[in-house]
């Protein structure tokens, strides 16, 4: 009979998740069923250790605070503001005691809402039930649903649909059968069958149908044409061999990375995908250019033919649309970042190559000696999307006094070109000067040493800032031999002076994550407010921090990604697997929406304000804060951190 | 009692529904109680227009309160059929004669009205008409001054705001809900109403209950003379 009054419910419910994934059918039978309380400030809703009713609930107005009693203390685990849900013990195990006390602190209007008749929905409806599972939190610690964290940032309405795909986690189809022929073949007879078919390429297979070798148009070109070898000559001359090939489970990412690693355009299918079984079809970058246009394997080339900055600019800025179409699409962080560091790493070789010319045109050559260019910060680690600040530094073999200036002289004006060039490309210069063109950061080997070792033995506040850049060095042009043997000082100095490792787990508690946003205002566990958030101090910071000591302290050389670091932990300490698995989930998740404010508001997307955000984001990120802070207790208690307050 | 005053006509004068409405106010009512433990219902009454007397009820939404909770469950909400109707009311008021709500006669209206308030006491924004216009139904369908005991919001926000404050008489719904920060909604009809009266109602009783207004004695006493 009564319409008017559930409908307003029903509006209000509507836009806040859960209810948003329940029919208007259901959702107003639910509005039908609420109770409106109205609570002043300091009422308490429930108390932690009672048994609770047979409903739970969702703010309407003003906001409720969650607190966990523990002997005398309070401890301020959430505030709830329009639209939360709390006290969900119902849902979850009905005859288990609330864990948490909640009282208003703003006068609130409530919606109680039943049990009975949600647990039904739950039970039906995946995406309710997913929510309460897997997103919401309420004590207890739970996985993040690895469906929707993908989804929550996108701009466009939160739409869940279940059979979203896209192309690059698509296996490929392999339609074409392969060209081949035997090792006997002539270059002519090769090159005739590649015309027949139509083809540019051929793969040179043994008597079991096993890939040999390659040939492409472009081999026929160089090697034949104007190269060395005559038409009759045997096909053996010209092959590349061995072939590079992958199984047919490979993915459109898969293979496209691979061609990019190994510089082809070609992948030979076999059936286990290796050179030891039997070929079973062909991949070409053609092929995979035409199910989908914008590819970074095209990118890549583009940089490799680039003559100046310019071009690397322009290149560099239709990564950034790439970048967009892929966080548009979904597609898995780890696999964004490794192809933008791809693109990334070849714009900094480029740059080494294209200054190396240039100095070499007024007669200063490089030097005959072992250096290697080194990416540090977000690049080192292999998790630089936007195009930030660059930060890098260089290593060259030690020597003799006079040979060591010259070298060095050298190297500051090769680092000084390239600095100039990556600014040419939009990578500002790092206001700090970490760049490789200053002399501080152009070091040999055993300089490095020196300083890693007075870094390590005297660690101030200013040596562990340095500590925190340097150590995700990652070499990207020249002799990686140097940049391992940096590596391999610093596991040796460590195992020497162990504390160290307290003083970078100290810096890594330094921003301590909000506990939620509240309205627009962040709440900080010290109860101060700011107007903007600064994701990259309170949220990425410490994960990337906590994330490297504990890599440290494990010993887990070459891993640099901090979601790759984190997914590593979790593989070697059993017992804490839940938490790092969430750590690289919630690292995922920052990264992905600190991307997309990044490119919306074209900067680096570190700072917003938290009103900008919708319900669902403003959850997802909270959900990100949890983890952090037992990230932070683990780190101060495995480092004894209590000592240094 | 005003009670005794109707015991003493003859029952048989008086429809069924009638007589099933007075009895429940045969026991002597409580007043000495807690506010959090009177019941209360908070009506809003659309009309033709404003004279009681000559206008008749075109919608009345109500929502009740115990312990400071509102039952969705148990809300009302209806529409009654009139042959006259006033083009501007309906301008205010969104209903059209021939609107898509369910409509139900006057009697019926009113018989499931009185069910519905039992003897609880009852609130509205300006009681006084939406009071008026209702004993005036009733008595077209047989019944008779409603006895339920009414508060007035305005009379409760005038007691807040102190007696020195000069209050417009007439002032609205929409401007208390605005100093008192009520989520309005677009469907501006008696039971979008009622429930914003009634969120007000529990805004206004918690202010006063600061200051020592905590019985359902004291939230009347102060009540200004309707009839």
């Amino acid at each position: 009979m009564s319409n008017t009054i559930p409908h307003r419910i029903y509006d209000f419910l509507k836009e806040h998740p859960p209810f948003s994934f329940i029919s208007k059918e259901e959702l107003l039978k639910i509005s039908q069923k609420i109770i409106i309380i109205y609570s002043e400030n300091n009422d308490v809703i429930f108390q932690q250790g009672e048994k609770p009713p047979s409903y739970f609930y969702v703010v309407r107005e003003g906001a409720v605070k969650l607190f966990n009693e523990f002997k005398d203390e309070k401890i301020l685990i959430d505030v709830c503001d329009e639209g939360d849900i709390f006290g969900i013990r119902p849902l979850i195990s009905a005859d288990q005691p609330y864990t948490l006390t909640a009282i208003v602190s703003e006068e609130a209007l409530i919606y109680k809402i039943p049990a009975e008749l949600f647990l039904e929905i739950m039970k039906v409806n995946k995406n309710v039930e997913n929510y309460f599972t897997s997103s919401f939190t309420g004590g207890i610690r739970n996985p993040y649903s690895k469906y929707s964290k993908q989804k929550v940032f996108l701009d466009s309405q939160i739409s869940i649909n279940d059979n979203f795909n896209f192309s690059e986690i698509q296996t490929i189809p392999i339609s074409s059968k392969p060209i081949t022929c035997s090792i006997e073949t002539s270059i002519k007879n090769a090159a005739l069958i590649m015309k027949e078919n139509k083809v540019g390429s051929i793969v040179i297979v043994d008597e079991n149908q096993k890939p040999i070798g390659i040939i492409t148009d472009r081999d026929l070109r160089n090697k034949v044409v104007a190269g060395d070898f005559c038409s009759d000559c045997k096909i053996e001359n010209i092959m590349s061999s061995p072939v590079i090939t992958s199984d047919s489970n490979a993915t459109v990412a898969d293979l496209q990375i691979l061609m990019i690693k190994n510089n082809i355009h070609h992948i030979c299918i076999t059936e286990d995908g290796t050179i030891n079984s039997r070929m079973i079809g062909m991949i070409s970058e053609h092929d995979i250019l035409v199910l989908h246009g914008n590819n970074p394997s095209v990118f890549i080339r583009e940089i490799k033919r680039a003559q100046n900055s310019n071009q690397l600019n322009l290149i560099r800025i239709s990564t950034e649309q790439l970048l967009k179409k892929y966080l548009q699409q979904e597609i898995s962080i780890t696999y964004i970042t490794r192809i933008i560091t791809e693109i990334n790493n070849a714009i900094n070789i480029k740059a080494i190559e294209l200054t190396i010319s240039e100095l070499s045109k007024t007669g200063n050559d490089l030097p005959n000696v072992k250096w290697c260019w080194l990416a540090l910060g977000s690049q080192g680690r292999e998790e630089q999307l936007l195009r930030s600040d660059q930060d890098n530094a260089l290593v060259f073999e030690d020597a003799e006094k006079s040979e060591y200036e010259k070298n060095k002289n050298y190297f500051l004006q090769l680092a000084k070109g390239v600095n100039d060039i990556l600014k040419d490309c939009g990578f500002d210069y790092c206001p700090a000067n970490v760049m490789a063109s200053n002399p501080k950061w152009c070091l040999s080997l055993g300089e490095w040493n020196n300083q890693f070792e007075n870094w390590i033995y005297t660690p101030g506040n200013k040596e562990v800032m340095y500590s925190t850049i340097f150590f995700d060095f990652q070499p990207i042009y020249g002799n990686f031999e140097l940049s391992e043997k940096m590596a391999d000082n610093i596991y040796q100095t460590l195992n020497n002076q162990e504390s160290f490792l307290s003083f970078l787990a100290k810096n890594a508690l330094e921003n301590p994550p909000p506990l939620s946003f509240f309205r627009d205002f962040m709440v900080e566990n010290n109860g101060e407010h700011k107007n903007e958030f600064d994701i990259k101090a309170r949220a990425m910071m410490p994960l990337v921090d906590g994330a490297r000591v504990l890599t440290l302290s494990a010993r887990l050389e070459g891993i640099n990604s901090t979601i790759k670091r984190f997914n590593k932990l979790a593989e070697i300490e059993p017992e804490n697997k839940e938490l790092f698995e969430q750590l690289a989930d919630a690292y995922e998740i920052i990264i992905r929406f600190r991307t997309m404010q990044g490119l919306k508001h074209n900067n680096s997307g570190r700072y917003f304000s938290p009103d900008e955000l919708n319900k669902m984001q403003r959850l997802m990120l909270r959900n990100c804060f949890r983890p952090i802070k037992e990230l932070q207790q683990i780190l101060t208690i495995r480092f004894n951190l209590k000592m240094f307050r | 009692m005003i009670f005794n005053f109707f015991k003493n006509k003859t029952s048989k004068e008086y429809p069924e529904f009638w007589k099933n409405y007075i009895s429940l106010f045969e026991e002597k009512q409580k007043y000495k109680i807690p506010i959090s433990q009177a019941d209360f219902v908070i009506i809003d009454v659309e009309s033709t227009g404003l004279d009681f007397k000559k206008d008749k009820i075109l919608s009345i939404g109500g929502v009740k309160i115990k312990n400071n909770q509102i039952d969705v469950s148990n809300t009302f909400e209806i529409y009654l059929e009139q042959d006259e109707f006033n083009p501007d009311a309906a301008l205010v008021h969104g209903i059209l004669k021939k609107s898509n709500s369910e409509k139900i006669s006057e009697q019926d209206g009113i018989i499931k009205f009185l069910k519905f308030i039992k003897n609880d006491i009852i609130v509205g924004h300006s009681i006084y008409f939406d009071i008026s216009i209702i004993n005036e139904t009733i008595k077209r369908n047989g019944g008779n001054k409603l006895l339920n005991k009414s508060i007035d919001t305005i009379n409760l926000y005038k007691r807040i705001k102190g007696e020195d404050y000069k209050i417009d008489s007439s002032v609205s719904l929409d401007t208390l809900s605005e100093e008192f920060k009520i989520t309005k909604s677009d469907r501006h009809n008696a039971a979008g109403d009622a429930i914003i009266t009634a969120i007000l109602f529990m805004k206004l009783i918690s202010k006063l209950k600061k200051r020592g207004v905590t019985d359902l004695e004291s939230l009347l006493k102060n009540k200004r003379t309707l009839f």
